[in-house]
């Protein structure tokens, strides 16, 4: 609605201007300053300024300060913003996304204190259907009524926003700029430092001889390692060839320039052996020398780590030695063992013949000449017989012993109890006198070696005959079961193996207990021929049978109150 | 007597042994006539020399010179003229894996050599015995070797 107003009236906003043209559209009797016709000639005069200006200007007027503005504050409203509703509205309901710091700024104007002035002030308002990041230079003036009251807040205005970006832009670039030189620096830093790091660590390690070669073997590069090493200070070797660390010979046979080559052609040559020091002494040397390229892959020189191994190298040599000297000992042992079983066999194999001729021819005496004998001549030769059944029973004793080593050990799984009564039955013949009672308990299926086990049997079922108490009946309790190796107490076997457990228990003289390991060695007897003959190699044969099974014994005894002898031979029988 | 005279050979080097296995044969009148050789090749000369008559058994030491009592058995066994001679092992040694083999080989009786007078005639005495009384079948292992 186009209202005519009298041009007289309504000259302050007869401009041609987009804002003129809605004041003069807008109805105003529905706002508290009610029609233009009433409003007084100070606001008239303002808004002429106002609406004439090509600078941005906004006006709140009135105690409720209604809103005016310019063609040239327009823009900084944006579209599908304020524009065009908040003319002629009062200043809260305009601006309420900025009131808060906008009204301190008008009560300041309002209450006489003067101009306000803010320069690049972030304000942001809604303009463009959304919030938006404003920046604005403005100034906040009083405008006086015909009373010489302030009436109105005239706003003169620029919007910065755009040149603010700018200076944003530029300032966050330069920031940018400084934060990646910073970043560069501090990387360019810390590549110095690791660069030096690094070439103090080169520098410092004593261990190792490290440098640096160039493509013809010249040394370039020195650290403390290499000084230590080889002698040279890095004044004295820089610039001269690293051949000179390799001893005549191998300078002669082109070792240091083969070495080179190998590295050049494969990256790396590894290589160990006796290398020079300054003052002429040498070194055994672990050396690896690997090749340094170009970006072009050209090899422009190698880098060289040697290690002093000297004192490695005699320990190794050492024991080599070392091994060398245990094994050919091994060898004389094994060669001096051979020669004991030959000649343990051979000598009591001989041994036998002669012995055997005393005995008969003594034998032939006894039967024809007796008559002619003398009772001391009969007394004698009594003696001298006996003297020659012991030595019988000594030489097939060593027979026994010799032959444990020597025969072929084959294994056959056999019932125990097959072999047990076999020689119980031998042994009851060959012992009738004795009368003694020989128990057989539950038995177990084991492989073992026949003759061995048999002889076993016979030695401890004899000794245990043999050792009865003078006037007892000797009592024997054989027995056998499979254990766990880890049940066992009394000797230390593989816990987790099966053993088969036999045990011959006696009722005889026993023994005392600090004999339990040394009635087990060869020779060893503990009573005299008188008491109770023997040659003291019996339980030494058993004892060896039972190794031969890789089993174990132990004897448990007490004087007069009867032996138990353990064996645990290993369950080697498949399951 | 009108019995033939059994005819025993013995194969022994050791003289004493040779001299007690005739005195053994002296007092136990067996009807017997021994014939004696001293070592191994001299016995397989006479074996093999076919004029003479085959003894009835043979007494077979197995330690002797130039030619051994093993020897000496496996080269009766392998002969077709000499194999079923019955040859009673008579050694000094005994040991339980040699006698087997003797007995594989093809041995009739094993004697070990006895160290008293009275054995010794006892055992020649079984041994002559089993041979004219069982003939030519070998025993088993069992009753391979003859002791007292």
């Amino acid at each position: 609605m186009t209202l005519e107003k009298p041009p007289h009236i309504l000259q302050f906003f007869s401009g041609s201007g987009e804002m003129a043209a809605l004041m003069r559209e807008k109805d105003w009797s529905n706002t508290s300053i009610g029609d233009p016709a009433t409003w007084p000639q100070s606001l008239r005069t303002t808004l002429s300024i106002v609406l004439n200006s090509k600078f941005p200007m906004f006006l709140w007027w009135g105690p409720e300060l209604i809103c005016f503005y310019n063609d040239a504050y327009r823009p900084s409203l944006g579209i599908n913003g304020k524009h065009p509703f908040i003319l002629g509205i009062p200043a809260e309901q305009a601006w309420p996304e900025v009131w808060d710091f906008i009204k301190p700024l008008i009560d300041q104007v309002l209450s006489g204190k003067g101009a306000t002035w803010h320069k690049d002030q972030f304000l942001p308002i809604f303009r463009n259907g959304r919030m938006e990041d404003v920046y604005w230079t403005f100034s906040y003036s009083p405008v006086h009524d015909e009373s010489g009251n302030v009436a109105g807040v005239l706003v003169t205005c620029t919007e910065t926003t755009d040149m603010q970006g700018q200076r944003v832009f530029a300032s966050e670039l330069e920031k940018q700029v400084k934060e990646r030189t910073e970043e560069l620096t501090r990387l360019n830093e810390s590549l110095a430092k690791s660069e030096q790091r690094y070439h103090l660590m080169v520098e410092e390690v004593e261990d190792y001889a490290i440098l640096y070669l160039n493509r013809n073997g010249i040394v370039e590069n020195w650290n403390k390692g290499a000084e230590k090493i080889k002698g040279y200070t890095a004044e004295e070797i820089i610039g001269k060839s690293f051949s000179i660390f390799y001893p005549e010979q191998e300078r002669k046979d082109r070792l240091p320039e083969k070495l080179l080559q190998l590295a050049a052609e494969k990256g790396k040559a590894i290589h160990e052996g006796w290398r020079v020091r300054k003052d002429g002494s040498l070194f055994w040397a672990s050396v690896a020398i690997t090749a340094v390229h170009d970006t072009k892959n050209n090899v422009i020189g190698f880098s060289k780590v040697t290690h002093d191994l000297t004192e490695k190298k005699a320990a190794d040599d050492k024991l080599k030695l070392n091994a060398e000297q245990l094994e050919q000992k091994n060898k004389d042992l094994q060669k001096m063992n051979t020669e004991l079983q030959s000649f343990a066999y051979v000598s009591s194999h001989d041994l036998q013949e002669p012995l055997r001729k005393i005995q008969t021819f003594a034998s032939r005496i006894m039967s024809k000449e007796m008559q002619t004998l003398s009772e001391s001549g009969k007394d004698y030769f009594r003696r001298m017989q006996e003297a020659a059944a012991r030595m019988q029973t000594l030489i097939q004793d060593l027979l026994a012993y010799s032959r444990t080593n020597t025969t072929d050990r084959v294994f056959e799984s056999i019932d125990l109890a097959d072999i047990v009564n076999e020689v119980k039955t031998d042994i009851k013949e060959t012992h009738a006198e004795k009368e003694a009672v020989i128990e057989v308990g539950q038995m177990c299926e084991i492989n073992i070696i026949p003759f061995q086990f048999r002889q076993l049997l016979y030695n401890l079922i004899g000794n245990a005959i043999k050792f009865s108490k003078p006037g007892v009946k000797p009592h024997i309790r054989i027995e056998s079961e499979m254990v766990k190796g880890n049940t066992v107490k009394k000797v230390s076997l593989s816990p987790q193996k099966n053993y088969c457990h036999i045990s011959i228990t006696d009722n005889g003289i026993g023994f005392d207990p600090q004999y339990k390991d040394r009635i087990f060695e060869v020779f060893q007897r503990l009573h005299g021929n008188e008491e109770y003959s023997g040659t003291g190699i019996g339980l030494a044969i058993v004892k060896k049978i039972v190794e031969n099974h890789h089993g174990a014994i132990t004897a448990t005894g007490e004087l007069n109150k009867g032996a138990t002898f353990d064996i645990y031979l290993p369950n080697t029988l498949p399951k | 007597m009108t019995e033939k005279l059994i005819q025993l050979l013995l194969a022994d080097d050791d003289k004493d042994d040779c001299d007690l296995f005739k005195e053994a044969l002296d007092e136990l009148s067996l009807h017997t006539k021994l014939e004696v050789v001293h070592d191994g090749e001299q016995l397989m000369q006479l074996l093999t020399n076919k004029t003479i008559v085959l003894p009835r058994m043979l007494f077979l030491d197995l330690n002797m010179p130039r030619k051994n009592g093993f020897e000496c058995l496996s080269e009766i066994k392998q002969n077709d003229m000499l194999k079923d001679l019955p040859v009673i092992i008579f050694s000094t040694s005994y040991d339980h894996d040699i006698v087997s083999l003797l007995h594989t080989n093809g041995g009739h009786y094993y004697i070990s050599k006895p160290n008293e007078f009275t054995k010794l005639k006892d055992v020649i005495h079984a041994a002559v015995s089993a041979v004219t009384q069982k003939g030519y079948i070998k025993p088993d292992r069992d009753n391979f070797v003859l002791e007292f």
